[in-house]
């Protein structure tokens, strides 16, 4: 748990160097092609790009946080159960299709630029977070659910006590793929005019310039490390673990609140890299 | 608080779990609900706190009809256990004995205290246990979790279904026997579901034996041994019914005095009113051995043809009758000594007399079928 604080700590640190201080990077590229200039990307420096692509990232994966776990929810109850089988294969479809054939099929509805870019992050990263929510309620043992109502819960205080708090684990990990994932594919964003740190990687493509995709790459390599590590500053483990490592780290939250534990904690977490 | 069924039916699709099933079962006492796998004995006992709605008929508490509450505080009121368990696995056994009381909303101090007066009640040191989780707990004390967790907020009815069967034999019978006394302190009004036979008669005040979802006998254990009601009855509760019913019966009912003599005065003068057999004891009257009056004579030491009681030849006051014909049996031996705690010899148990019980009740058993 503390040794997760200080990963998390030290790649926002190299990130942060990365980013606020180009002339490092632009020295190591040196080593690598020193006949290359510029070495940079010159239309937009590498703060903004990283601000552009988090912008993406966090726009997207709140929206698939929100709706993963929402569509989870639902077709886990007895009114949604008819969805259920649906809500399955969705999910398993999920990683067989490429980010990049969502982006291609957004363009002729929404156009170039931010809006197809968010869309197509959000149908593609929604369904590891379906994924892992439907998971993490499919294992919680019915007789624990069976002994919950039968003491006297009802379907709103047995969801916040007893499943919600048992899926979390899984729904988490979904998550957390689910945003890492995003950081990468938002990349691709760059193709449609976008922006982002996917622009110097698609310009060097482009250009032959090989230091420009190298900075791309290092730079949102370094986000997804960061972004990874944060998550798993807070691992959930359903039993011994959790309440006595979590009631500390979210003071104040009321319990109803850990009906989307996800996005809330993501919300609260993400601006720490920057 | 009386439980009252009255045309219970319930179909699951085209199956028939429960048919017409009418039946009161008595305030304050243990009755178990007995029969084999779907025979509807767990779909009645979820009847009462509403986890099963019937598809007709009514299920009522002292007279109210349980779905005249809303489900939630019905079953507040009524303690739920299950052979599963189901503790919550992401709570320390002591939030989990807290459930009800904390949907109750009862103050944090009054929680504490009954958790810690429940803990002690099924046997587990709170100190200990409080704050351990359900995954550190072995199988038998995750059973005791569930019966403080189903006592905890003080509920009129207890509704236990196969709470002891995933268990081992020895952990089981352990805990049949201190449940036993925590409900004869309590008296709560309980429904029990077994398919285990021998837990039944161990446990019951009263049996229902279901089968087909119909009640086919109701009453005391001694009363369907004596008598069950037909073949499917009979077969049931087996071909050893005799052996079972002597296990209701203990020693101390059917004992009688035991002929006796002191050690010390043994060959000093013809013993008066004994037969064959003296139990032989010392001068506090501490139980020695068994001896055969036929091989005393004159300048024999007694010593040398006692028996000495080396545990098998003794039993308890409160040991079973079948307990008793099984030592008698394995020893080859028509009489054990009774004795208490410290060995004292207080009476005898006769083969005789077993078999005279056993007779008198079996005859119910002939006529039956």
């Amino acid at each position: 748990m503390n040794r997760g604080i200080w990963a998390a700590g030290a790649w926002t640190l190299v990130l942060a160097v990365v980013v606020f201080d180009p002339t490092l990077l632009e020295a190591f590229l040196r080593m690598l092609f020193p006949s290359q200039s510029p070495l940079l990307y010159p239309r937009d420096d590498l703060a903004s790009l990283t601000l552009e692509h988090l912008g993406l990232v966090l726009t997207s994966s709140a929206l698939a946080a929100l709706t993963g776990v929402g569509v989870g929810i639902a077709v886990s109850r007895p009114w949604g159960a008819l969805f259920r089988p649906l809500g399955d294969r969705l999910a398993a479809l999920g990683q067989t299709f490429p980010p990049a054939a969502v982006l291609a099929l957004t363009i002729p509805f929404l156009g170039f630029g931010f809006g197809p870019t968010v869309l197509g992050l959000w149908l593609y990263g929604t369904l590891p977070v379906l994924r892992g929510t439907l998971t993490g309620l499919a294992q919680v043992s019915p007789a624990v659910l069976d002994a919950g109502r039968g003491l006297g819960f009802g379907p709103w205080g047995l969801f916040v006590t007893v499943e919600g708090p048992l899926a979390l684990p899984y729904l988490w990990s979904g998550l957390r793929s689910s945003v890492v994932v995003n950081v990468g594919t938002a990349a691709l964003g760059a193709t449609v005019g976008a922006g982002g740190l996917g622009a110097p990687i698609v310009s060097g493509l482009v250009t032959q310039n090989y230091s420009f995709l190298l900075e791309g790459a290092i730079t949102s390599g370094l986000l997804a490390l960061a972004v990874d590590a944060w998550f798993g500053v807070l691992t959930f483990t359903s039993s011994s673990a959790r309440p006595t490592s979590q009631r500390p780290r979210r003071p104040g939250r009321a319990p109803r609140r850990k009906a989307s534990p996800p996005a809330s904690s993501r919300e609260t977490r993400s601006p720490a890299p920057l | 608080m009386t439980i009252g069924f009255d045309k219970v039916r319930m179909e699951y699709g085209t199956q028939l779990a429960l048919d017409d099933l009418t039946l009161t079962l008595a305030s304050r006492e243990l009755t178990v609900l007995v029969g084999p796998s779907g025979s509807g004995k767990s779909t009645l006992l979820r009847t009462v706190n509403h986890l099963v709605v019937p598809t007709s008929g009514s299920v009522t508490l002292d007279g109210q009809r349980v779905d005249s509450f809303r489900p939630e505080e019905l079953r507040r009121g009524i303690g739920y256990g299950i052979q599963s368990v189901g503790l919550f696995p992401h709570h320390t056994v002591g939030r989990n004995i807290a459930a009800v009381p904390s949907l109750l909303k009862w103050s944090r101090s009054r929680i504490a205290a009954r958790v810690e007066e429940l803990l002690v009640l099924v046997g587990l040191d709170p100190a200990r246990y409080r704050d351990r989780y359900p995954h550190e707990l072995s199988g038998g004390e995750a059973q005791r979790v569930g019966v403080a967790r189903a006592l905890a907020a003080d509920p009129p009815i207890l509704l236990l279904d196969e709470p002891f069967s995933a268990v081992d034999p020895v952990t089981r019978l352990r805990l049949q026997g201190e449940f036993l006394s925590i409900q004869k302190t309590l008296h709560k009004t309980v429904v029990f579901v077994t398919h285990d036979v021998d837990e039944a008669i161990r446990l019951a005040d009263k049996i229902v034996l279901l089968d087909q979802g119909r009640v086919v006998q109701y009453g005391t254990p001694e009363f369907l041994l004596d008598h069950p009601a037909t073949p499917f009855a009979a077969k049931f509760l087996g071909a050893d019914r005799a052996l079972k019913r002597l296990s209701r019966m203990t020693v101390a009912e059917i004992s009688v005095p035991a002929p006796q003599a002191v050690l010390e005065e043994v060959g000093l003068g013809p013993l008066e009113g004994v037969g064959r057999f003296v139990w032989i004891v010392d001068s506090g009257g501490k139980l020695l051995g068994n001896l055969d009056v036929s091989l005393l004579g004159p300048g024999v030491d007694p010593q040398v043809h006692m028996v000495p009681a080396a545990g098998d030849l003794a039993v308890s006051p409160q040991a079973s009758l079948r307990e008793a014909l099984s030592i008698m049996v394995g020893a080859g031996v028509r009489s054990l000594a009774v004795t208490d705690q410290v060995g004292s010899l207080t009476g005898e148990v006769r083969l005789v007399d077993i078999e005279r019980v056993g007779r008198h009740l079996s005859s119910g058993v002939e006529a039956a079928p």
